[in-house]
């Protein structure tokens, strides 16, 4: 055999075999769930202002197929919970943010350094006293920097005002997402190194989130402007060990309550004064059920057994739209890898029959989109489709809106 | 769609022995490999991103592998300078992973032989079968300092091996569909 290419697939697959020694699939993937859902998590928060364009589309599609005709569209509210905390509008001169079919707005024109990013002074007490509707926090964090550009291996935080002013706020690993803003205590809380760190923006001292004995994760808002964090052992499994519910800015919970008697590997979001307990896979008739859990602060849990047509393969959850609802996609057949085909459906909380309805095709994919284009970003998620978010994209940025409590 | 988990499941139940065997033919060391597969597992999963099916989602992740891998000479390229400014010493200077290994094989002792990043092109070539410009893409280089690294390694290689490679006829055209940003 003198072909390369079959020597190194030989080769490739003699160094596959001597890999499986001490292979533990199961807590690597516990390893992988917990920092990509993370990551997720965070992505999701700080995108949502993007998507609530299309979601306010569909909440106005999805309302009108279910008969409402006449009736208000929850329109821009589509999670009566809001487990995502969209901040009062930036105005739009403020903060460009893409149009309903998805146009990035032009990049700013800034000084940048070698390495793209903008060269901005560090803040100061008088730039945070400005700090307002409009202002948003940006984190920058490394894609793959083209050939012969200085490698950066940190993330970096910066301020934007409305009239797209920048300042520098902090810098943390290349792992580091940011979680939450709390613009009016000047607190930044990033998640680096499996735990959560509050960056004091005007002091610049940081210090763990809660105890540093656990990984928190911050959920969502409730309606009444507390915060809810999930906490698990840090280092340890992806199990969830506790949610807390903390007023902002204080060190001790207002309450918390251990792990409640749900499945194991569940996404969670807050569901109006309440969480909800949603299987993160194998949803569905024909795979793990249909059951969902609503948990409520005083840690009661009650399981809903919801409705699907027979016949339907592997679901996956998306969103809430309505109230009382969820919004599912699922498959054809029982083949979970055939993503192309599938059909979305609203399903009832109540247990009623779930309505199916005519979402564009890839319409989910454009909840990547970012909201605003800033200074030193190349190239990020803009469409649907794989290779366009790939390479080389030199840095990915997110932002987190400014939300008065 | 947001149906990341089952995908991220099947890669790495099936699919990760293979993994780990790609970035151990990039590092030559296993536990620099397993981080490699993970760091680049999260990397992928961790963002939004849509795979229409397994293959495609390991594709993407060798990509990473390999971009990551790279990253990482960069840096430490960038450390052994800075350790030469200020006058220190490291314990092989030279060293890139690919002289730490213990070769088992005649092919992974003539990968050993080729620098980091005609390791990588290499392997984004004949194992992934990504043309010029989408090896380029996927390790940040210039289209033309992918064929030299591509030309050089394959004249190593065969060399070595007694392979009749040809970089030239061996070029792969682009599959990418809707064209790389």
């Amino acid at each position: 055999m003198n072909d390369l290419a079959a020597l190194l697939r030989a080769e490739m697959a003699h160094e596959a075999t001597g890999s499986r020694d001490g292979f533990d699939p199961a807590a690597l993937l516990d390893t992988i769930r917990r920092k990509a859902r993370g990551k997720r998590r965070v992505r999701a928060t700080v995108q949502a202002f993007g998507g609530l364009a299309l979601l306010a589309l569909t909440g106005g599609l999805a309302w009108l197929t279910l008969g409402h005709q006449g009736e208000p569209v929850p329109g821009a509210s589509p999670n009566p919970s809001g487990s995502i905390p969209v901040s009062p509008s930036p105005s739009p001169s403020a903060t460009p943010s893409p149009s309903a079919s998805g146009t990035i707005p032009e990049p700013w024109d800034v000084p940048r350094d070698d390495a793209g990013l903008p060269i901005a002074p560090q803040v100061d007490d008088a730039t945070l006293a400005q700090v307002g509707p409009g202002w948003i926090l940006a984190e920058y964090t490394s894609g793959a920097p083209p050939e012969g550009t200085p490698s950066v291996d940190d993330t970096r935080f910066f301020l934007v005002s409305p009239d797209r002013g920048i300042w520098e706020v902090g810098r943390a690993s290349a792992e580091a997402d940011m979680q939450l803003w709390r613009p009016e205590r000047h607190e930044l809380i990033y998640w680096d190194s499996d735990l959560s760190w509050v960056l004091n923006l005007a002091s610049g001292e940081l210090e763990p989130f809660a105890d540093a004995s656990d990984n928190y994760e911050f959920l969502g808002m409730l309606p009444d402007g507390r915060e809810v964090w999930l906490s698990f052992d840090t280092h340890q499994s992806v199990a969830l060990k506790g949610i807390a519910v903390y007023t902002p800015g204080a060190t001790e919970p207002d309450l918390q309550f251990p792990r409640p008697s749900v499945r194991t590997n569940v996404n969670w979001r807050i569901y109006d004064d309440h969480l909800l307990a949603i299987p993160d896979a194998n949803l569905g008739d024909a795979y793990g059920g249909t059951s969902v859990w609503e948990v409520y602060l005083d840690g009661s849990v009650v399981e809903r057994v919801l409705t699907l047509p027979p016949g339907l393969g592997y679901c996956a959850d998306e969103w809430t739209i309505l109230p009382g609802t969820l919004v599912w996609n699922c498959s054809a057949n029982n083949e979970s890898e055939h993503y192309t085909e599938y059909s979305t459906w609203i399903l009832s909380m109540d247990g009623g029959s779930a309505t199916e309805v005519d979402v564009p095709l890839n319409f989910w994919d454009h909840q990547n989109q970012v909201a605003t284009r800033l200074p030193g970003v190349d190239v990020d998620v803009l469409e649907a489709g794989f290779w366009e978010d790939t390479f080389p994209v030199r840095w990915f940025a997110f932002e987190l809106p400014y939300s008065a409590p | 769609m947001a149906q990341w988990e089952p995908l991220l499941e099947e890669v790495v139940t099936a699919r990760h022995h293979d993994l780990l065997g790609y970035a151990q033919m990039l590092t030559r060391d296993r536990q620099e490999a397993e981080d490699l597969v993970q760091t680049a597992l999260i990397e992928t999963f961790g963002k939004p991103r849509s795979f229409p099916n397994a293959i495609v989602a390991e594709t993407y992740v060798r990509k990473v592998i390999a971009s990551r891998f790279i990253d990482g000479c960069r840096k430490a390229s960038a450390e052994r300078r800075a350790l030469r400014k200020v006058g220190a010493t490291e314990a092989d200077p030279a060293a890139g992973p690919h002289l730490r290994a213990e070769h088992s094989t005649d092919v992974g002792a003539a990968l050993a032989q080729l620098s980091p990043r005609e390791r990588a092109c290499i392997m984004l070539r004949y194992l992934d079968h990504l043309s010029t410009h989408e090896v380029a893409q996927a390790l940040g280089l210039s289209d033309g300092a992918v064929k030299r690294y591509v030309s050089d390694a394959v004249a190593r290689l065969n060399g070595l091996l007694g392979t009749d490679a040809d970089a030239e006829r061996d070029e792969w055209s682009d599959v990418t569909t809707g064209g790389a940003p």
